[in-house]
This record gives C-alpha cells, sequence and structure tokens, in this order.
C-alpha cells in the first residue's frame, strides 16, 4: 500500500479490520489526506473482493473474511489489528 | 355403538416448526486470496 | 474570484472520472457512468478557499457511496453544494434512483432526500422504493463511507404473493397484505436486520406443496402434522420477526393464527378436518445470499425439526 498508509500502519493510526477493510484506529490523528486514501483503498478492496466471490461462488461478505485473516496473520509486530470482537491490538 | 367422530378441537392446536437450512460455504479460497494479495499490493 | 464550468461531462469506465475533477469524491464513489453538468466558484478571502457548486447528474451511475452501498445506478437530479473540501451539500437536496443496491438487497426506482454534511456520510431524510407491490420507505438513514451506518425501512402494504416467489422456495406461495419495519445496521462487520416486523394487514392464505414439502414432510411425526397444515393455511393473522445478518443467517419467526385441514390422527387415514391452529415457525436460513446464487432448493441441505405441541383437550374422547 501507498507510503501514507504504511506509515498510518506503523503508527497505529490505522489498521486491518476482520471485515477485510482498513480502519482508523485514531480519528484525531487521521488527516483528510489519509481518510480520503483509506477510503479509495477499501473502495478498491470491496471491488477485488467481489471479484473474488463471484469467481468462487461464495458471498462477498466470506472472501473479505478469509482475506483478513490473511492480512491480519501478517502483519508486521507494532501494526495494530482488530480481534475477533472488533478490539485493536498491538501485534505482539 | 360409540363411532370415533374426529372433531374439529374448540382449542387450536399449536405447532412449532423448526427448520434451519445450512448452506456450508466452502470457503477455503486460500491460494486464491494469496493469489489477490500479492497481485494487488497497492490496496493489500 | 474563480468560475468554472464543465459543460456536459461524460463519464466512462477506466476514463474520466468524477474523482479526477473533485478529488474529495475519492473513496465515495468511483467507476462512474454517465453524465453530469457542474458549475462551481471559488472565492479566496480572508476566510480562506470557500466553493460552492451545482452539479446536475443525468442518469450517473457509480459504486457507492463508500462499501456499504455496492452500486447505485441512474441517479438523477440537480444538487447545490456548500463547500467542496470537503463535499457538503447545501441542506436537503432530492434525486430520483434507478437503484441502489446494497449487494445483499436491492432497492430500485427510489426517490431520495439527502444531504452530505461534510462528516463522511451521508443523511437520508426520506427514501420511497416501491417493492414488492407496496412501498419501503426509508425513515432515517445515516450512511457512513466507512461502512458504519443504519436505516430503518418501513415497509407499507406490501404483498405477500409477491414476498414469496422473491424467495424462490419451490411450491411455496401465499396471498395477504403485510406491512411493518426493518431495523437495518449496517456496521463495521455486517448488514444487519434487528427486530424487523412484519404483520399481516389482512387475512390470508400460505400454500406450501410439492416435492421440497414432501421431503421435509417426512423427517418426522411432528413435521408430517406441520406441513400437512402448511398445504393450504388459511391465516387471520400473521406476525413475523426477523433478525440477523443478511449476508448471513437471517433468523425468521412466523406466528399464524387461522385454520386449516390436517389429518388429526396421523395414520395417513382420510379423517382430515378443519382445525383452528397456531403455527409457529422458526426458520434460520442463509435467506439472501441463497437468493442471490438462486440454490434455495438445490444443494442446501434442509434439517426440520418439528415438535407438535399437544393442548390438552377434550378433543381425544369419543363422542357418544
Amino acid at each position: 500500500a501507498p507510503p501514507i498508509i504504511e506509515e498510518a500502519k506503523a503508527a497505529c493510526v490505522v489498521g486491518e479490520r476482520i471485515d477485510g477493510y482498513l480502519g482508523i484506529i485514531d480519528e484525531s490523528a487521521a488527516s483528510d489526506t489519509l481518510r480520503r486514501e483509506v477510503r479509495d483503498i477499501n473502495q478498491k478492496r470491496k471491488d477485488a473482493y467481489q471479484q473474488l466471490a463471484s469467481a468462487n461462488g461464495v458471498p462477498v461478505a466470506a472472501a473479505a473474511k478469509v482475506t483478513a485473516e490473511k492480512l491480519i496473520n501478517g502483519a508486521p509486530s507494532g501494526h495494530c489489528v482488530q480481534d475477533a470482537s472488533g478490539q485493536w491490538v498491538k501485534k505482539p | 355403538c360409540a363411532t370415533v367422530k374426529v372433531e374439529a378441537p374448540d382449542k387450536p392446536i399449536e405447532i412449532n416448526l423448526n427448520v434451519k437450512i445450512e448452506q456450508e460455504v466452502r470457503v477455503k479460497l486460500d491460494r486464491e486470496v494469496e493469489d489477490l494479495i500479492s497481485s494487488n499490493p497497492d490496496i493489500f | 474570484h474563480a468560475e468554472f464550468d464543465s459543460g456536459e461531462l461524460r463519464f466512462v469506465a477506466g476514463g474520466l472520472q468524477p474523482s479526477k475533477l473533485l478529488p474529495p469524491l475519492i473513496g465515495i464513489i468511483s467507476k462512474a457512468t454517465g453524465s453530469l453538468h457542474g458549475s462551481a466558484v471559488a472565492d479566496w478571502g480572508n476566510g480562506g478557499l470557500k466553493t460552492s457548486a451545482v452539479i446536475s447528474p443525468t442518469k450517473l451511475s457509480f459504486s457507492g457511496p463508500g462499501i456499504t452501498v455496492e452500486r447505485t445506478s441512474e441517479l438523477t437530479g440537480v444538487l447545490t453544494f456548500s463547500n467542496l473540501f470537503p463535499v457538503t451539500t447545501d441542506g436537503m437536496q432530492v434525486i430520483e434512483v434507478g437503484s441502489i443496491d446494497f449487494g445483499s438487497i436491492a432497492l430500485p426506482n427510489g426517490e431520495v432526500r439527502f444531504e452530505l454534511p461534510g462528516d463522511d456520510t451521508l443523511v437520508v431524510e426520506e427514501a420511497v422504493f416501491p417493492l414488492f407491490d407496496g412501498q419501503m420507505i426509508a425513515e432515517k438513514a445515516v450512511i457512513g463511507f466507512d461502512g458504519g451506518s443504519v436505516a430503518t425501512l418501513r415497509a407499507e402494504d406490501l404483498d405477500l404473493g409477491a414476498i414469496l416467489s422473491f424467495l424462490k422456495v419451490k411450491g411455496l406461495t401465499g396471498a395477504g397484505r403485510v406491512e411493518g419495519t426493518l431495523p437495518i445496521v449496517f456496521d463495521r462487520f455486517a448488514v444487519r436486520i434487528e427486530n424487523g416486523v412484519l404483520r399481516a394487514t389482512s387475512p390470508g392464505v400460505i400454500e406450501f406443496t410439492g416435492p421440497t414439502a414432501e421431503a421435509a414432510a417426512q423427517s418426522n411425526q411432528g413435521a408430517r402434522l406441520a406441513f400437512d397444515a402448511l398445504e393450504f393455511l388459511r391465516f387471520s393473522e400473521l406476525e413475523a420477526t426477523i433478525n440477523g445478518r443478511l449476508d448471513g443467517d437471517l433468523d425468521f419467526k412466523f406466528t399464524f393464527k387461522g385454520e386449516s385441514e390436517v389429518d388429526l390422527d396421523g395414520d395417513g387415514g382420510a379423517e382430515n378436518v378443519n382445525a383452528p391452529i397456531i403455527f409457529r415457525a422458526n426458520v434460520e436460513v442463509p435467506l439472501i445470499s441463497l437468493i442471490n446464487q438462486a440454490r434455495l432448493s438445490r444443494d442446501t441441505r434442509l434439517q426440520i425439526e418439528a415438535a407438535r405441541e399437544q393442548l390438552e383437550n377434550e378433543r381425544n374422547d369419543p363422542e357418544e
């Protein structure tokens, strides 16, 4: 993802949600430019999930969820991700 | 002789029906998701 | 002071896009097609940059807004904006829209009164959609571009027969009128209905016959009576509560009060009698995703668990 997102992730301003989308964790630290970038990426992800879902005959939310699990597991330590209940937690 | 005549009960019959329709979503998609992430570095 | 008139702009997939013209639209609307005409004014005063615009889309379609709405199609209207950075409408706006598709369900031919307060949300004051021969009215809805949204849909005078045919369950038909409310919560994880209620506003009929019904009736004694009753159930009262995820399991709890011809002694004898019935059905079904994939009858496992409560009444005593 673009540098502005990677930096925000490293600073736990943005993180991977369990629904497969990027979430803003620290609203106060999120500039308009960052918000715009997050919205843009999330719309592009939704598009990608729709294509993946229809290619495999599964609901869109299911495709997004499987991707979320991979993204969350793959997130480096120090990044913040959502746990199953939706709480933001910092990867050890 | 007594004839058994089944008459409509004055009290309504209560019927409870539980239906659970399952659609096992065979979501393995592992390889497909790996490809999706690796082929779209700008959004993942 | 600067004025800008767009003339007639045509958007095509992969070509000119609204977000290119107006960066604050990035992530709100994308993959636009259709056309619009716009004029904007920008003033640099001591208060900084002040912008306003009038934008007239004609059959404009796009993905969004945000990720909550999958696709908005054929939007037409005249929209006035009090600010473009961020995009803020000048109060309530009225538009016609061909359809608003949430992915799990699409609402057609709506008229929508909404505003963009400029805080990454879209506030719907009222939206009316003809649906199932009646109307679906969104009373208040706040759609967050990030997926967090709440909407309350009011169903007015819907045709039960049209609803049942939409469900595409082989052999399940009916007649009657229903109304109710469907509070929909689009939280970040799912689109859910919370305490949706539909009630019949007139007596009606439910008919469930054919292979699916017969298969269901075989599972056990209770099921046989339940589906015997459902073959032709005239109801005076019907209430359905609906809870669950639109993209997952939806839990319907039906309560019918009415009558039906049932084989009381259950031995398959000819002793059918028209009995008053209180019929409660709890149906848990991944309904919407199945409808989307139209696979309800084919490869889904139908598990029936039928329980029959016998009211203690004198019915069993043989008459003299």
